[in-house]
């Protein structure tokens, strides 16, 4: 009785010894993929607010903000006129952004992401860059 | 001996795992449809500008060159139109291509096909 016993003692401290690799295993595989996961969300996150922003500066480049003649419309051929807070407002919230900055001037504050387009402005066509940021 | 076995097996597991995490190359954010958008505008710039308008490539286009650098200035890429062999920045056509656009252009009165680059 008391060898079997010793014997069962022997048993469960070597499983004991054993589990305690193992379950820091587990624990190390849980933090890796963890890990991973919460990049590739941040990653995931930080595409689709690029790619709203992007989005942002296409319409206004295209449609919000240009210089319109009758039905003729003009891509590229800015009137700054047409950038107002209201309008750049109901696009961040149709975008759900929360923020957006639109000018042809270049931003004062930090925004996550910033990007410009090539515009012309003006009856005389200037050359310039517009300004679109946000995240 | 197994203990020691196990110790060892988790040490290198832990060093694969760091290793894989630390050195893993961060996602970049793919901007390939913007930069698209970029050159598509660089182009209707120099269109709006009237740049395209009684072209002639085998004469100087003095007003597409300085259009051109003035883009460049802008936004410190270069821009190429082949077929015009003009260029915004030296050794034009040998610098890596960004996006490269097809684009028909009326020359001297006739259709010619050419191509206008966005480069780095």
């Amino acid at each position: 009785m008391i060898g079997q016993s010793r014997y069962r003692g022997f048993l469960s401290i070597d499983a004991l010894l054993s589990a305690i690799p193992a379950i820091l295993i587990a624990m190390a595989l849980s933090w890796t993929s963890s890990e991973l996961l919460a990049k590739a969300e941040s990653h995931s996150s930080d595409q689709q607010a690029f790619g709203k922003v992007a989005s942002a500066a296409d319409h206004i480049v295209k449609i919000g903000a240009v210089v319109r003649e009758g039905q003729v419309r003009y891509p590229n051929w800015i009137d700054p006129s047409l950038i107002t807070e209201r309008d750049t407002e109901s696009l961040r919230e149709a975008l759900g952004l929360e923020s957006l900055y639109v000018s042809m001037e270049p931003p004062g504050g930090a925004y996550r992401f910033c990007i410009y387009r090539l515009v012309v402005i003006g009856k005389d066509r200037t050359i310039s860059k517009l300004y679109v940021c946000g995240g | 001996m197994q203990v020691m076995e196990g110790v060892f097996s988790l040490a290198v597991f832990f060093s694969v795992c760091a290793g894989s995490l630390l050195y893993a190359e961060p996602q970049r954010i793919d901007t390939s449809l913007y930069r698209e958008q970029l050159a598509i505008d660089a182009w209707r710039v120099l269109y709006l500008r009237g740049d395209f308008e009684g072209l002639d490539l085998g004469e100087d286009q003095g007003r597409l060159r300085q259009d051109l650098r003035a883009l460049g200035d802008l936004t410190g890429l270069c821009f190429f139109v082949s077929g015009a062999d003009l260029s915004n920045c030296p050794g034009g056509d040998e610098r890596e291509v960004l996006v490269s656009l097809a684009r028909t252009v009326i020359d001297a009165g006739a259709p010619k096909s050419i191509t206008f680059s966005m480069q780095r």
